[in-house]
Parts: structure tokens; C-alpha cells; sequence
């Protein structure tokens, strides 16, 4: 972008009308900034969606989610991981040549992961022990690596720290659906164990959603995970579709009204 | 700063990118006899370059080491106090912490034996009051669950008697055998006061085999294996009590690092 106005104000000779159009440019420079933080958040969290649309790192994914306070620790485990290694790439993205920067990547994502285990084993040691081998396999999250290769090595770091977040609120808002979903028609609870995560006096977030005689088996099963799964993106692609037959119906609507006035 | 470096990159990532082709290229323009040399100043440039890499890739990955082993040092004490706490919760479970006044996390001994399920080396926490044994806590397995090994630990009274048993590790299937967790029924505690009269008491069964025990709806094997594991151990236990109790402690202030953590875990 800064490139963009640099000329600008180099062939301008008149001391105010540069100001001015510094300060138009200043303004679309903003607005277009606006625009692409705009554009980030929507990729991460609708249109590119690592959970639903990339279905990328399932395996946690499904695995996990039996309850939302499983989803939820896997869900903040992975947006710090992707946030810090996605800074870090974007950081370090001019002194890594390009031929060795997929071990580079891995051993900086490997890192942090290992760095969130061990924070997680210190101080919330209930929920690192029951998402077991799931944490360390964040690892293998292609979600991450994934960000790290397509945006941020060839961003700068604020945008890549906000394609993080954004990627990373997509992906644990998909595994906190799930886990609300799986965790009401499998016990009929709600944060079941929440204090686990976040401490004794979480307990009271607990909520009986409804008195089952006996617990929904396929829906704490990994089939379940599945079938839900299945479902949230049946969801998704229908309320797409629903937006762009609206987007059609108004285009054409548009084209009746001017036939109309050049018929009369 | 930055910009001279880009540029560098740019340059070096260039050459490096199409080190085949240069070859190729310099095979075909240069005379015959000059290409040789060539091939080996290209050559030179490309372990150049590999060595340029390498030495990045070793650099990162030492500063990878440096941050994982900072976080480690820095969290190693409280893992290690999460892990006693999370022992200590157990134990306090089982055995009625009144009932005991010393460092049971710390007064322990191993104990390998067929009887008890495997051929792991188990861990047993020893109660005293006074410096008399009142409990021994010993961490045990029951082969042949539905879905495999079920360990649990449970603390037998001096006198032979249940104290009570948890569940620490099993895959039983969620929403029917899982019932064997204090988390979901306190099926569990059905054990506690109770005695074994003779090596085969019949009594201890599920009443489906005409025990003493409830199974579940819809789940026998799962409580078939958790009373026939605790019977063993029991069994175990009253006939090498005089053996076991004479151990010399395993778990020493000094020797700390060799104790196994104890996860009440759920199943996963």
C-alpha cells in the first residue's frame, strides 16, 4: 500500500493540493486497510472456514468435541498456537530461504505446541488430561501450517496476527458448535466439567439442559461427531445458497424495472 | 536493514532456485573444456548454499530447543505439584485423609505380581497413623474389560477390608460401561466396608453370577471385570500383607522422580 502512494506525492508540486491528496490517500489507504482486515475476518470465519470449508485438522476435531469443555480447551490450544507461530513465520519470513522453510515452519509450530502442553499440564491439568493425545497432535493440525504458508510468510506480522485470530476463532467456534450439540443430545449438559479449565468456581456454569433417563450413545460416539459434522455443513452451504439466489432474484428484479421503463 | 537483506534474499533465492538449470545452461553456451570448471564453481555455489541453509536450519532449531526447554524449566515445578495434588485428591478418596498422618504421596512401594492384572510394576501407597499401618493403597488392573485393561486403585484397611476403589484409566464404552467412573454413578463405592471370607468367596460376583454386586442395564462385563480385579487384588493383598508391609520405601524424598503419576482419568 505504501508504495501506492509514494508516487502520488513525489509528481505533486503544489504544497496543498499534496496535503489533500495525502490525506485522500491516507483516508483510501485506511479504508482499503478496513476493507482487507474486513476480507480477513470473513475468510476466517465463514467463507474459508478451516473446520467447515477447508475441513482441515478433523481429527481433533471430531475427537474431541463430546463435550464443549473439551472443545473449548482444544479450541483456545489452537488459536494460540496458530496465532504465536503464524507472528512468528510472518517475522521471521525474509531471513528463511524458501527452500528449507516447511522444516523451519513445523519446528517453530512444533515448538509452541510443546510450550501450550506444558502451560496447559502446569495450570489446567484436569482438561490437559482429558484431551490426551489430542494437544501434542495439534502439531499435525493442517490448519496451521497451512496459514503459515499461505499468509503469513508473505505478510506482514499485525495482518498475519489477525489471520490467525480469525482462523483460529473459525475453527474453535466449529468445535464449540459441535460440542454443544454432541454434549446436549449425549447428557443433556452444558459445560460439564468446565471447572476443569478454569477453575473451581467454574463449576457453576454447569447447566442441565434436560433430564435424559439414558445418555444418547451415538452422540458422544465418534459416529456422532460425523453425523453433526455432516450436518454444519450441510447447514452452511444451504445458507450460502440461500444468499446468492437472494443476490440473483434482486439482479434480476433490477433488469425488470428498466424494461419496464423503456416499454412505456 | 531489511531492504538490503530482501534484496541479498531475492539475489541468493534466485540463484539457489534454479541451480540445475544454470548447469544446463552453461553445458550448452561454454566451450566444451571451460563447462568442467563450470560445473564445479556451480556446483561450490550450491553447497554454498546448502551449507547456508543448514546452518539456518540448525540455528532455528536451537532457538526452537532454547524456548521449549525456558517453558519447561519454568513449568516443571508446578507440573510436578498439579501431579502430587492430583495423587493426593485420589488417595483422599479412598482412604479418609483423618485417618492417616503421613506424607502418603511420599511413603510408597512397588509391587509387581501376576495377580494384579499385568506385569506392569504397580505403585502402592502405604497409610500410617502413628507410624501403624492403617491402609495400604495399591494400583491395580482388571484384564478383560469390554474394551480392553481397566486400571484402578483401591486401599485395603489393615484388617482385610475395602477402604475404596476408583477408576483411573479404562475404554469402556461411554454411556454404559462407563458407569464404573464416581463421575457418573457411585456404583464404585458399592465396595467399601466390604470383606473377602475365603479365597473363592462366591459372593463376590456381579448377581447376575449370584454376587453381591449390581451390574448395569445393558453392561455385565464391565463390572464382571472390575469386581473380579478388585477380588484379585484383594486376595493379593491378605495373603502378602506381611511380605508387602516390610518393603523398604520406594518413594523417598530423593527417589520422588521415579513415582508415576496417578491420573483419575476419564476415558477417552
Amino acid at each position: 500500500m505504501s508504495n501506492e502512494i509514494a508516487p502520488q506525492n513525489s509528481n505533486d508540486t503544489d504544497v496543498t493540493d499534496s496535503l489533500d491528496e495525502q490525506a485522500i490517500a491516507n483516508a483510501t489507504a485506511k479504508a482499503e486497510l478496513k476493507a482487507e482486515y474486513k476480507e480477513l475476518a470473513i475468510q476466517g470465519l465463514w467463507k474459508n472456514n478451516p473446520g467447515l470449508v477447508q475441513l482441515l485438522g478433523l481429527c481433533p476435531l471430531l475427537a474431541v468435541t463430546s463435550t464443549v469443555t473439551n472443545a473449548l480447551g482444544l479450541g483456545l490450544a489452537t488459536l494460540l498456537v496458530l496465532i504465536c507461530s503464524n507472528v512468528t513465520v510472518s517475522a521471521i519470513r525474509h531471513w528463511v530461504p524458501k527452500e528449507i522453510r516447511i522444516p523451519i515452519f513445523v519446528l517453530i509450530i512444533a515448538a509452541f505446541v510443546t510450550c501450550v502442553q506444558l502451560l496447559m499440564n502446569a495450570f489446567t491439568y484436569g482438561i490437559y488430561q482429558s484431551l490426551g493425545i489430542f494437544l501434542p497432535l495439534i502439531v499435525t493440525n493442517c490448519a496451521i501450517i497451512g496459514r503459515a504458508e499461505a499468509y503469513a510468510s508473505k505478510n506482514p506480522i499485525k495482518k498475519s496476527a489477525f489471520d490467525g485470530l480469525m482462523m483460529g476463532l473459525g475453527f474453535a467456534i466449529i468445535l464449540l458448535l459441535l460440542g454443544v450439540i454432541r454434549e446436549i443430545l449425549g447428557q443433556g449438559t452444558l459445560f460439564d466439567g468446565a471447572n476443569l479449565l478454569f477453575g473451581e468456581w467454574a463449576s457453576v456454569l454447569r447447566v442441565e439442559v434436560m433430564q435424559l433417563d439414558s445418555q444418547f450413545l451415538l452422540a458422544i460416539l465418534p459416529p456422532g461427531a460425523f453425523i453433526a459434522m455432516g450436518i454444519l455443513i450441510a447447514l452452511k452451504n444451504a445458507i450460502d445458497n440461500h444468499i446468492s439466489a437472494k443476490k440473483v432474484v434482486d439482479t434480476e428484479k433490477v433488469i425488470e424495472r428498466v424494461r419496464v421503463n423503456f416499454d412505456s | 536493514m531489511t531492504d538490503r537483506i530482501d534484496s541479498e534474499q531475492g539475489k541468493s533465492e534466485s540463484e539457489k532456485s534454479t541451480p540445475a538449470v544454470d548447469i544446463d545452461n552453461n553445458d550448452d553456451t561454454s566451450a566444451k573444456d571451460n563447462s568442467s570448471s563450470k560445473i564445479k564453481a556451480d556446483k561450490s555455489a550450491l553447497t554454498v548454499a546448502i551449507s547456508n541453509n543448514t546452518k539456518i536450519l540448525a540455528l532455528f532449531a536451537i532457538a526452537c530447543t532454547l524456548a521449549v526447554s525456558l517453558v519447561n524449566e519454568l513449568t516443571k515445578d508446578r507440573i510436578k505439584i498439579q501431579e502430587q495434588q492430583q495423587l493426593l485428591r485420589t488417595l483422599h478418596s479412598i482412604i479418609e485423609p483423618s485417618r492417616y498422618d503421613n506424607d502418603i504421596a511420599n511413603d510408597c512401594i512397588m509391587v509387581s505380581a501376576p495377580e494384579l492384572g499385568s506385569d506392569n510394576v504397580k505403585t502402592a501407597y502405604i497409610a500410617r497413623k502413628a507410624g501403624h499401618v492403617v491402609a495400604v493403597a495399591l494400583t491395580s488392573t482388571a484384564p478383560r474389560g469390554y474394551n480392553g485393561n481397566i486400571d484402578f486403585i483401591m486401599a485395603v484397611n489393615i484388617d482385610g477390608s475395602v477402604s475404596g476403589v476408583r477408576v483411573l484409566k479404562h475404554q469402556e464404552t461411554p454411556g454404559l460401561g462407563d458407569k464404573i467412573e464416581i463421575k457418573k454413578n457411585d456404583w464404585i463405592n458399592s465396595f467399601t466396608g466390604k470383606k473377602i471370607l475365603s479365597d473363592d468367596d462366591s459372593r463376590w460376583a456381579v448377581s447376575k453370577d449370584n454376587g453381591m454386586f449390581d451390574q448395569f442395564t445393558g453392561a455385565t462385563i464391565t463390572p464382571r471385570a472390575v469386581v473380579n480385579g478388585v477380588k484379585d487384588t484383594l486376595n493379593y493383598f491378605n495373603r502378602n500383607k506381611a511380605m508387602l508391609l516390610t518393603r523398604p520405601n520406594a518413594c523417598s524424598n530423593i527417589a520422588t522422580k521415579s513415582i508415576p503419576p496417578i491420573n483419575e482419568a476419564a476415558n477417552e
